[in-house]
């Protein structure tokens, strides 16, 4: 059962398009989150929150069981800061958010996460690198945190999710709006594995300009570490990454291209923290102590054929036309040794024909 | 003095008699056309009366009125011109003898009396054949067209003069019979896979389709040489038998895109509609219920360059013709059903600049834009598609000049043993190829072992296939299976069919 001090604070983070720094002066002016109802506190109400939202606010108050219901209707749970489900890592930054609401699996937050941030229109090996790395975090034991958004963000939650591992997405619009709206299956996915959808916005909230940097405080919040494989130079996540350091989070960054404007962003910021440069998953789990079995890799005979491609495609990605005059074989053979060769997971398709080492 | 003419006309692709009854009266100089005529058909009036002056016959100051029975069926076109005449001509007693009953008259005429093309000769003439008329007599311009038939007594003559003269006891030859086979030796494609250098994948891909009839679609940037492989098709395909040609032609006659010269399409149809093409352009229709290029591409390839452009309207259209191979076309006046049986083969850009996935161009689209690009194509319609290739247009100088590419006629003479496999396995089920396989017949025939099966749920896991491709596959790997002789489909079938499934894996559907 809530406390009637939950009920105040749903009410009050239910107010819409209200800035935190308002609730916060609200709530530093009271001794007690249930003094906030009395009379004598009315005014200053009034006051801080100026008339509409302070309406706004009483009238949620009248009606706090009607929002429960509609939050139940989405099966969608929230946690004060009073509580003690509410992850302790935010307490650890300055401007953390009073109520969270939660969906999906809530005992995500009590584990250790890294979040997986950058660009939202990443290069080929962009994706690359958030793929390989998310998976490698989450198959370690860490949960991958990251925002929802195109790009890396998507790269990020999928290869947990498609290797069946949970994952926590903090959105930057109330948990009832899927955006961007193609991430549907992604949303899907993300809970059907065990994952968490978290944001502190109320039900209905629209995914507003400035609510990207104001969400991006808990994704790093949430987190022990963030990683950024690349980012371009005005990218949001370099926001995340500049709060990260504030709330005293480890940082790492894989350097990019230095000809992509896609990971300008990223390069620069290695150039000024150089100590966050990374090459590998193992070099941040190991950075962060994280404790995991070391896998073998299974080893696979391979036919002639097979070494010949995995041979020749160690320097470069090639051509599907690049391999047949390599390997004299018929297209009809070819065709079959990659796709088994893929199925192994020693070859990747790229894009238009090309192929290169998984 | 009244006089009635035998005529014929099509409803569709199948022709009915049409009784051209001419009653000349006393009363005040004028002409009545009666019996739904269109306006085509009402202007007979002005030819017929110039045709007939100016052979130098006389045209009755008398009262005209001229009956199309059966009254009550739209008639369209210009070809009662003649039976009209010859009516007007044996009603006034200017044409001696009553041999004209014995003849069925079909022709527009010029104001010179000039006899001019028909369109539709040879359905009409097929379906007066199954009715039991055996004589004919026809514009000079539907010779060759009347040539391809068998049977029947054909005389093509040149002006209304020739007419009477012919009716009154003039001696001349009918029609010679042509052959199809000459015909068809002296007409090439004037493309072959022997010019497409590279794109070995497609190609092997384009084979597969054509063994198994199997729908394409290509994706590819600008200039990959979509449109190139795509105009080769035709030339693998196997010769279209005479059966074949008959019904192409009948439909290409009726739309009057048939080259009068040549009288029959010795060639498999290949057609292009423009991606701002209308629904009845594209399915048939119109007031006159005309033949769509669906149908115009019957027994040949209907090529949709830039899928995703055409409206999403014409694209779902494309549904039922596909699955029947036949399409009906209703309109107010008339439902007329054509024939439909095509190949579909496609062609797309990644996005609409061209460039999402490009190694080398940076791509401009937003996702959203990309979505809506690719979700032009349902998934009803992508159902219809069994394969998706990639094509790219990296340029391999080295490997361009490097080899002889096989020839079309050489793939071609596969293709014909395969479709020869096919043809014997479906012997009971009447259909022709692995693609028109039904769900039942894809159970019977597409039976998979253990190790294929493993291998499919495999590809199904790791690369993020949708599940409704399994009977694509399927059918896919009966059509690899028939390539090789294969009794059963093994693994590397499976294998070489998950292959062609480009579009679940680029963009994650």
């Amino acid at each position: 059962m809530r406390t009637f001090e939950d009920k105040i604070l749903l009410a009050l983070a239910c107010v819409k398009e209200l800035c935190l720094k308002k609730k916060t002066s609200l709530l530093e002016c009271v001794d007690d989150v249930n003094e906030l109802v009395s009379a004598a506190a009315r005014e200053t109400v009034f006051k801080l929150l100026g008339d509409e939202a302070a309406t706004e606010f009483f009238e949620n108050l009248a009606k706090i069981d009607d929002i429960q219901k509609e939050l139940d209707a989405h099966e969608i749970e929230y946690v004060t800061y009073l509580d003690d489900d509410y992850p302790e890592k935010l307490f650890e930054i300055y401007d953390r958010p009073q109520v969270l609401f939660l969906k999906g699996n809530k005992r995500a937050l009590k584990e250790d996460a890294i979040a997986v941030v950058g660009t939202r229109k990443p290069t080929r090996y962009g994706v690359k690198i958030a793929d390989a790395f998310a998976r490698e975090f989450a198959q370690a034991g860490l949960v991958v945190v990251s925002g929802f958004a195109r790009g890396i963000d998507a790269t990020a939650h999928k290869a947990c999710v498609s290797n069946g591992l949970k994952t926590i997405a903090v959105f930057a619009c109330g948990l009832d709006v899927c955006y961007p709206a193609e991430h549907r299956g992604l949303l899907d996915g993300i809970l059907q594995n065990d994952g968490l959808l978290v944001s502190e916005y109320p039900l209905g909230s629209k995914p507003l300009q400035y609510h990207f940097p104001e969400r991006n405080r808990i994704i790093s919040g949430l987190a022990r570490a963030v990683f950024l494989p690349e980012a371009a130079k005005n990218s949001g996540s370099l926001i995340t990454m500049r709060l990260a350091i504030e709330q005293g989070r480890e940082i790492f960054v894989t350097p990019g291209n230095i000809f992509e404007d896609e990971a300008a962003g990223s390069n620069e910021l290695l150039k000024e923290m150089p100590h966050a440069l990374t090459f590998s998953p193992d070099d941040v789990l190991d950075a962060l102590r994280v404790n995991r079995e070391v896998r073998e890799k299974e080893a696979v005979e391979l036919s002639i054929a097979e070494t010949q491609i995995v041979d020749a495609l160690h320097d470069n990605e090639l051509h599907f036309e690049e391999l047949l005059e390599i390997t004299g074989l018929t297209v009809a053979e070819l065709t079959n040794t990659l796709i088994n060769l893929e199925l192994n997971g020693i070859v990747e398709q790229t894009s238009g024909n090309y192929y290169i080492l998984a | 003095m009244l006089a009635k003419v035998k005529s014929y006309t099509l409803d569709g692709l199948v022709g009915y008699g049409v009784d051209v009854e001419v009653d000349i009266n006393n009363g005040l100089p004028g002409y009545e056309l009666v019996g739904l005529a269109s306006t085509a058909t009402k202007e007979s009036k002005e030819r017929v009366r110039s045709a007939i002056k100016n052979s130098g016959y006389f045209y009755p100051t008398k009262r005209l009125t001229v009956n199309l029975a059966p009254a009550d069926t739209k008639k369209e076109g210009p070809s009662f011109d003649l039976p009209i005449a010859v009516g007007v001509l044996a009603a006034s007693e200017q044409l001696e003898g009553k041999r004209y009953k014995d003849f069925v008259f079909v022709g527009e005429l010029s104001l010179d009396g000039k006899l001019r093309h028909v369109n539709g000769i040879m359905p009409i003439l097929i379906s007066a054949l199954q009715n039991g008329e055996k004589r004919f007599i026809i514009s000079k311009d539907n010779e060759r067209e009347a040539s391809y038939i068998d049977g029947i007594e054909v005389y093509a003559l040149e002006n209304l003069r020739e007419v009477v003269d012919f009716l009154q006891g003039a001696e001349r030859q009918p029609v010679q019979t042509s052959s199809y086979q000459s015909t068809c030796q002296t007409h090439g494609y004037g493309v072959d896979f022997a010019d497409v250098k590279g794109q070995a994948i497609a190609k092997r891909a384009l084979e597969i389709a054509v063994a198994g009839g199997h729908n394409v679609l290509m994706i590819g940037p600008p200039g990959a040489g979509k449109t190139m492989l795509a105009k080769c098709i035709p030339t693998i395909m196997p010769e279209m038998t005479f059966e074949e040609a008959v019904e192409v032609t009948k439909v290409h006659s009726v739309a009057g895109i048939l080259d009068g010269s040549v009288g029959i399409v010795t060639t498999r149809p290949f057609r292009t509609p423009h991606h701002t093409t209308t629904v009845p352009a594209l399915v048939g229709g119109g007031t006159k219920a005309k033949p769509g290029e669906v149908s115009l591409a019957n027994h040949g390839v209907l090529f949709l360059d830039e899928m995703p452009e055409y409206s999403r309207h014409a694209l779902e259209t494309l549904r039922q013709p596909l699955e029947d191979r036949k399409v009906t076309v209703s309109r107010v006046s008339q439902t007329v059903e054509y024939p439909a049986n095509f190949m579909l083969v496609a062609s797309m850009n990644p996005c609409p600049c061209g460039n999402y996935g490009s190694k080398t161009q940076i791509c401009r689209c937003t996702p959203v834009q990309i979505h809506n690009y690719v979700s032009k194509l349902s998934g009803p319609l992508m159902d219809r598609i069994d394969l998706q290739i990639e094509v790219d247009n990296i340029t391999y100088d080295e490997f361009r000049t490097k080899g002889e590419a096989e020839t079309s006629a050489a793939i071609k003479a596969r293709i014909n043993a395969v479709r020869e496999i096919e043809r014997k396995r479906f012997e009971k089920d009447g259909i022709l190829t692995n693609a028109e396989m039904t769900t039942a017949q894809i159970n019977k025939y597409c039976k998979i072992d253990k190790d294929s099966e493993r291998l499919l749920a495999k590809a199904f896991e790791r690369l993020n296939l949708s599940a409704r491709g399994t009977t694509r596959i399927l059918k896919v790997a009966r059509t690899i299976a028939d390539m090789e002789g294969a009794e059963d489909i093994r693994p590397q079938h499976i294998a070489e069919a998950i292959q062609y499934r480009g579009l679940d894996r680029k963009y994650d559907r």
